[in-house]
């Protein structure tokens, strides 16, 4: 995974900063292979654990999979957007590189095994889906980004604190982190109460 | 002197009805992360130093000084003074935020538990909710803002009230949401004010068309 991130912020960063259009096709299609290859490589290791924060298991290889086909899908119909609808060089790097991190981040939250990494991935979507709505930078765009972005931050807040409700059970259950795993074995045994209000505060605020 | 501290920020909540400057609500903010700071120091002076000065960093530099001095910039360049747009009135509001409270205290009571501290965990609930009612009641973008940041200050003192194990892990998170929110919504909040004019949400309605 460590691999993978290192490769998706580089090549991100790299049509960010180097605002190049035949850097940017190199690049782009550097990062579909890397995502590819993440993905190929969670389907022929499932169930193992990588960089402490992450592991492999069946709903995150399915989640993978599909988000590996739709995320190659996306970048065809981007160029092709892009192509009918010209912008500046700028503009076109800062879509590429907030599609990249969106992807990654997306990518990310589906193999994270610990809810607090889940959590900022999931801010990190937000942040890259912002920029994209944002592209066409017109009255109509700027409107919805602020709704997006506004949902979204109360979303995430919700969110946060759910996970400190879950952060509750698990000391009750004598866990000291919020490995998944973990919450998993202990969930028997732990206060309904909270983990109810738990449940209906992380579905809330992930779902904004 | 904790105790103090709290009572001073629930009423500090209460005052959030009856104003309408926007300096003084940028005020109440910085009075807020200093009652924060406050609190964090009493409540955790016994765990290390580091995580201890982090911690009143944030909510001394960030909280205090770093989001006032951003928002003030927000009022100045978008010239905003006074803001009289709450679809609520002041006595309504005032009613409806007490009974945030008092349900504050009612939930946690009801959810005794010997891993968070009650009083924190009330004021705090209080806090989310007067954030909520602050955002719903009001149509300027602006104030949306301040009532998103009421909820930050809320969840920074639930997560005291639980996350005594794992302040770090909490208060890194709770810095990163700050940062990112504050500064994309602030980005925004300037743009919403040289297309619309204005930053009633009036003019953010072309969509429903």
């Amino acid at each position: 995974m460590v691999i993978y991130f290192l490769v998706a912020f580089a090549c991100g960063g790299g049509i960010l900063l180097l605002r190049n259009k035949r850097v940017t096709l190199v690049l782009r299609c550097a990062f579909i292979v890397n995502q590819l290859w993440i993905t190929l490589y969670a389907f022929l290791h499932p169930g193992t654990e990588d960089a402490l924060y992450f592991s492999f298991d069946s709903i995150g290889i399915i989640l993978a999979t599909v988000l590996t086909i739709l995320s190659i899908a996306t970048f065809y119909h981007s160029y092709l957007y892009l192509n009918r609808h010209p912008t500046s060089v700028k503009n076109e790097s800062i879509y590429y590189a907030s599609l990249i991190l969106l992807i990654t981040a997306m990518t990310g939250a589906y193999f994270t095994n610990h809810m607090g990494v889940l959590w900022a991935w999931l801010e990190a979507t937000t942040l890259s889906v912002s920029v994209l709505i944002y592209h066409d930078r017109t009255a109509t765009s700027l409107e919805a980004t602020w709704k997006y972005v506004f949902i979204c931050s109360i979303g995430i807040s919700i969110a946060f604190i759910g996970i400190l409700f879950l952060s509750i059970v698990a000391t009750k259950g004598g866990l000291t982190d919020l490995y998944l795993p973990g919450l998993m074995a202990a969930a028997k045994g732990m206060d309904t109460t909270w983990l109810k209000s738990a449940f209906i505060l992380l579905f809330t605020g992930f779902s904004a | 002197m904790i105790f103090f501290f709290i009572i001073l920020f629930a009423i500090s909540l209460i005052y959030l009805a009856l104003t309408e400057r926007v300096a003084r609500f940028i005020t109440l903010l910085i009075i807020q992360g200093i009652l924060l700071a406050g609190i964090a120091y009493w409540h955790l002076k016994h765990i290390d130093a580091i995580h201890l000065s982090f911690i009143l960093l944030e909510t001394l530099v960030v909280k205090s000084i770093g989001i006032p001095v951003f928002l003030n910039y927000l009022r100045k360049r978008n010239r905003l003074n006074r803001l009289n747009e709450s679809k609520v009135p002041t006595f309504v509001s005032i009613l409806i935020l007490s009974a945030g409270l008092v349900f504050g205290f009612l939930l946690s009571n009801y959810l005794q538990d010997t891993h968070i501290e009650t009083i924190f965990f009330a004021v705090a609930i209080s806090s989310v909710i007067a954030g909520l009612f602050f955002i719903i009641s009001h149509r300027n973008v602006f104030t949306h803002l301040i009532g998103y940041l009421v909820i930050q200050n809320g969840i920074f003192l639930m997560s005291l009230s639980v996350g005594a194990e794992m302040p770090m892990l909490i208060n890194n998170a709770i810095l990163l949401d700050l940062f990112i929110s504050v500064l994309v919504l602030g980005i925004f909040i300037n743009k919403v004010g040289d297309t619309f004019q204005n930053l009633t949400v009036d003019g953010l309605s072309q969509l429903k068309h």
